[in-house]
């Protein structure tokens, strides 16, 4: 038991950011679910880590407060984002989104309060462990239960034929702006999280590089059901503490082992609990991911 | 003024030769290689371990090239091609493009490290001499007109030769060109081969013009290219080209009125608003779903 | 009359593929569209069922303006279809497409099992949508639409690709459904079945009507003749 202690002290950090990444990954695999390719989750997660970092520090925010105000503002500017965007497809929206995200980093970079390159520091350390498993719990239990709802299978709909769900009477535009506003929601409140785990945050943190770790944990997961994203944040963030050793090639190591996970399980890492149903899904070419 | 124009020339022409390479992927294979500006990166390394063991500027850019253009077949070999066989979404390859890239960018980095680095001296022409009342250096003008070349080339390429046909066809419609008769897997060989050769040379001439070529080069080109790519419109070769001077000369004018750190923003600014306008851009193809 | 359109019109570019068309379709019966291909059939559904926005014209459903309404507003009125070139949701399972067809009314299980059942799909409910054999998944299409309880139901084309065991199956499941009072409005290439299975049809050919009336009727219009049927018979 102490030896499990010594383990999980010396580890805080990564374990902390496991959790994080992994709700960073349910955010995006939301929208994947509903085909929606969004590449601004990282985005919303650095307005909302300034904005409730700053909450706290400037204005005397108590924590919760601060952490479900800087959640909100990230969900509120998702509300015109998503909205203009949703009648992109695939590639473009991606793109779009993307785009959004480089203009906030830019945007952060240009105004003095946040702190601008050089980072926000000195932000009070308030997030435990547990705050981040706790709230990660509650988010990936809504998201399965929401999957095996009628809504979860409409929206599975959605990712298959969007016109053939549309003509079943479907609200197409609200699903999938629904799915991307509760992303961008959920990305802002690991946002908040992170910004108070790790006393500073800087705005390369929320860029383009961190749109796509993101994606990658969402896809290699696999999006089958909620395991698969929690798993690929957990291989991916876990791995660079293992591979510490290996410091030298670390990227190299990782760079490899996502080409291989990907070439022979293109539907995700979750697919191996599913080997079955997921050979006749490859055979049939359904749209697993959007 | 003048000035400003021959740099936004010059900068476009890099936007260029580095989003056709990307372009050309998209519309023959729908896919996004993400690993693109990682061979641009190779390339400008590959010139300067050429001419650091001796050889002069433009072999080094022919071999930079060539061995682009190879890298761009193994990649596609080891990250695109099996999942091609299994039927995978596109998205799978763009992460496994993602993967690719991490190795390549390591690599350079582990051979030369993260910071700047710069060609042997005496190595590349510092000539400059007026124009009228224009600065004008031969090393951007030189580089300019090679581009100009490689863009004119590629454009013969698609229109006039049998594989440009068969690219085409395969862009149109994949089911159709292999009945066709056409050696799908060597028509894609080839686009590879193309593309990442394109991307070096872009990479190589950057790193010649700012003689400071460094492991991360890529990143900022990346996003640029998809500013490029969306104004200009997916897919198409001549978009590419449109799109890049657009955007070049748009940066350039945007600094008369916007402070130089919100300049990569005009980028993103523009692409927005194109992509809410006009999703396929000013050449692209609309992509219509068949009810 | 349960559906009306007046004068609807459909341009893409420079091409008018649905030019100024008059349908009236009363509750109850099962009206039948034919014409040459690329006469404008598809396009017509697909105005009918809002996937394409007319450029003229106006729709009526049960008596309410519903020109511009989108598909799942439509279907929301009554209005359920299946499509030409079959639009099942390939990765989910034969029983999850027909919950979600019943998504309106709640999905609710029960009366999905029995709409497979009564479609010959029960054993496959488990099984993937993209795995059913072609003349299946009609099938399946078919009993998906029907999962809403739509007074309006529109069939695209959905003997294409059927051999004639399967077709005379599907001759009766429109009687079938016929009886049941769901107005049906069918578009085929298969004449014998439009002319087995529907009380009224319409002749359309380069986006215009060419002619309507009972299938006896239009059998006998020369003009209907020399340009469809008489290539047909060839």
């Amino acid at each position: 038991m102490d030896d499990l202690q010594q383990f999980l002290a010396a580890y805080q950090t990564t374990i902390g950011f496991v959790g994080l990444n992994a709700m960073l990954a349910l955010s995006v695999w939301l929208t994947l679910y509903t085909g929606q390719l969004t590449l601004g989750n990282a985005a919303f997660a650095g307005i909302a880590a300034y904005s409730s970092a700053l909450l706290t520090m400037k204005a005397g925010f108590p924590f919760p407060l601060a952490l479900a105000s800087g959640a909100l503002l990230a969900a509120l500017v998702s509300v015109p984002l998503g909205a203009t965007v949703f009648r992109l497809r695939g590639v473009y929206l991606a793109i779009a989104t993307l785009a959004f995200g480089e203009v906030v980093r830019v945007a952060i970079l240009a105004i003095p309060l946040t702190g601008r390159g050089q980072g926000l520091v000195g932000i009070p350390p308030k997030t435990e462990v547990w705050h981040i498993f706790a709230s990660l719990a509650v988010v990936a239990i809504a998201c399965e239960r929401l999957r095996r709802s009628n809504l979860g299978r409409a929206a599975a709909a959605i990712r298959e034929d969007e016109i053939a769900a549309a003509s079943h009477g479907i609200p197409v535009r609200r699903f999938k702006l629904a799915a991307f506003v509760l992303g961008a929601l959920i990305a802002g409140w690991a946002g908040g999280l992170a910004a108070h785990f790790d006393f500073a945050i800087q705005p390369d943190e929320f860029g383009f590089a961190r749109a796509v770790q993101i994606l990658v944990f969402a896809v290699v997961g696999g999006i089958p059901n909620v395991l698969g994203p929690i798993l690929g944040a957990l291989l991916f963030t876990a791995l660079p503490a293992v591979l510490q050793p290996l410091q030298e090639y670390r990227d190299i190591f990782q760079g490899a082992i996502l080409v291989l996970v990907i070439v022979f399980l293109p539907r995700g890492l979750a697919t191996l609990l599913e080997l079955r149903r997921t050979i006749r899904l490859r055979r049939v070419g359904a749209q697993d991911v959007a | 003024m003048a000035d400003q124009i021959y740099n936004a020339i010059f900068i476009g022409s890099i936007y260029a030769l580095f989003a056709l390479g990307f372009t050309l992927v998209f519309s023959v294979l729908d896919i996004l290689n993400l690993a693109h500006p990682a061979l641009f990166t190779l390339g400008a390394f590959t010139a300067l371990f050429a001419m650091q063991q001796g050889m002069p500027a433009a072999a080094a850019v022919i071999v930079a090239f060539v061995v682009c253009g190879i890298a761009g077949v193994l990649l596609d070999r080891i990250a695109f091609a099996p999942l091609r066989r299994r039927n995978a979404p596109p998205l799978s390859a763009m992460i496994s493009s993602i993967g690719v890239s991490l190795i390549v960018i390591r690599l350079i980095q582990l051979k030369y490290g993260p910071d700047l680095q710069a060609y042997p001296a005496g190595t590349l022409p510092a000539a400059v001499f007026p124009i009228g009342g224009l600065l004008v250096d031969t090393l951007r003008s030189v580089i300019i007109g090679l581009a100009v070349v490689l863009m004119l080339a590629l454009t013969y390429l698609v229109r006039r030769t049998q594989l440009g046909r068969e690219l085409r066809a395969l862009a149109e419609n994949p089911r159709a060109a292999r009945i066709l008769g056409i050696d799908v897997e060597r028509a894609i060989a080839a686009t590879f081969f193309l593309s990442a050769g394109l991307g070096g040379v872009a990479g190589v001439l950057y790193g010649f013009a700012t003689n400071s070529p460094f492991s991360q080069m890529g990143l900022a080109f990346e996003l640029k290219a998809f500013a490029v790519m969306i104004v200009g419109g997916m897919g198409s070769i001549p978009g590419a080209v449109l799109g890049a001077y657009l955007l070049s000369f748009g940066e350039i004018a945007s600094l008369a009125f916007l402070p130089s750190e919100l300049r990569d923003a005009f980028a993103f600014g523009l692409l927005f608003v194109v992509l809410l306008v006009r999703p396929t851009g000013i050449l692209g193809q609309r992509a219509v779903d068949r009810v | 009359m349960l559906l009306e359109t007046t004068a609807l019109t459909k341009r893409f570019g420079g091409v008018v593929a649905v030019n100024a068309i008059d349908l009236a379709v009363p509750e109850g019966q099962v009206f039948g569209i034919i014409g040459p291909n690329g006469a404008g059939k598809t396009t017509l559904i697909n105005l009918i069922s809002g996937h394409f926005r007319a450029d003229g014209g106006a729709i009526r459903f049960a008596g309410a303006d519903v020109t511009r309404l989108r598909p799942d507003q439509l279907a929301r009125r009554g209005i359920a279809r299946t499509f030409q070139s079959i639009r099942l949701f390939k990765g989910l399972s034969v029983l999850d497409n027909v919950l979600v067809g019943g998504f309106l009314r709640g999905s609710p299980i029960a009366p999905a099992r029995a709409l497979l059942q009564r479609f010959g799909l029960g054993a496959r409910a488990d099984a993937l949508a993209g795995e059913l054999a072609y003349g299946d998944q009609r099938r399946l299409e078919i009993a998906r639409a029907l999962a809403s309880e739509p007074r309006l139901l529109i069939l695209d084309e959905p003997a294409a690709g059927l051999n004639p065991t399967e077709s005379a199956a599907l001759r009766e499941t429109l009687r079938a459904l016929a009886a049941d009072g769901i107005t049906i409005i069918l578009i085929e290439h298969d004449v014998r079945l439009v002319m087995g299975a529907c009380e009224r049809v319409a002749v359309l050919n380069f986006g215009r009507k060419l002619a309507e009336g009972t299938p006896a009727q239009i059998q006998g219009d020369p003009a209907v003749r020399e340009a469809y049927l008489g290539a047909d018979d060839a």
